[in-house]
């Protein structure tokens, strides 16, 4: 049983997603060579069974979501804000885990909510254009 | 202009189904074709699965449909998403539009003109919509 209680994320507060290197890379050798380097492409969002798992900044900090990834190295951490995701009507939703308090959800629309993230996220953490070799 | 070779990972049979005229978008897909089939399970250590051929395939129909109905669809991005899925994806100064093919065969779709102008869908889109929503977005 889960023993973190749910709450309810303030609008104004961050969120984290980890972006595997992998997956950056190979959606960065698909872009055209004009591509604004700082874009993140929808399809580095990934939806698991209709969710897209981040961290909630109450709980967490880059650091502790990137270090869950089973190569922490491997990663990079964006944030957004819960408000900037609601704001295109999608949902923002606190779904503690036994062990991982921060775990949070964002829902709706798949492709809808890719497009939307990929305009508002920012890196925070991690590998960068320049640090890739890109 | 240089002439393009056409791949062998691109079968006949879709060449004469879909009556491709340019070797341009062959070779498009060819080279995503060759990329996606790359990755392995577990390709982004985070237990993505690897892509099948069916679902590329599927992917690269519409595309065709859809080149020879608009030439704003030529600079498309083919990538690979989530759960084995294929993106399509256009991003201009005047729309951005994505298509998300599935290995189930199931095709979902969202595309705006950065305001209020949104087409979307949970079926394989028409092509003759999509690249007439390509052309006036905003209208």
């Amino acid at each position: 049983m889960n023993k973190w209680p749910t709450e309810e994320i303030p609008d104004t507060d961050v969120l984290y997603y980890r972006i595997h290197k992998r997956r950056y890379l190979e959606t960065s050798r698909a872009l055209p060579a004009d591509a604004p380097k700082d874009e993140l492409p929808p399809n580095l969002f990934k939806f698991i069974k209709g969710d897209l798992s981040v961290d909630w900044s109450k709980y967490a900090v880059p650091q502790e979501s990137k270090d869950r990834a089973r190569v922490p190295a491997d990663n990079g951490i964006v944030e957004f804000e819960a408000g900037d995701v609601r704001a295109r009507a999608h949902k923002v939703v606190h779904t503690p885990e036994q062990n991982h308090r921060a775990h949070s959800s964002v829902r709706g629309d798949e492709p809808e909510v890719r497009i939307t993230l990929s305009r508002i996220a920012q890196w925070t953490m991690g590998f960068g254009p320049e640090s890739i070799g890109l | 202009m240089a002439s393009v070779t056409v791949p062998p990972t691109i079968s006949a049979q879709m060449r004469e189904k879909y009556q491709l005229t340019s070797d341009s978008h062959v070779q498009v897909v060819a080279e995503a074709k060759e990329r996606l089939l790359a990755l392995e399970d577990d390709w982004d250590g985070e237990g993505a699965p690897a892509y099948r051929e069916q679902t590329i395939e599927a992917a690269a129909a519409f595309f065709y449909q859809l080149v020879e109905r608009s030439e704003l669809a030529t600079p498309v991005r083919i990538l690979p998403a989530s759960e084995g899925s294929i993106d399509l994806h256009w991003k201009t100064a005047r729309f951005e539009l994505l298509v998300n093919f599935h290995p189930d065969g199931s095709v979902s779709y969202y595309g705006d003109d950065y305001c209020e102008n949104v087409i979307q869908g949970k079926t394989c889109p028409k092509p003759e919509v999509i690249a007439c929503w390509m052309e006036h977005p905003g209208e």
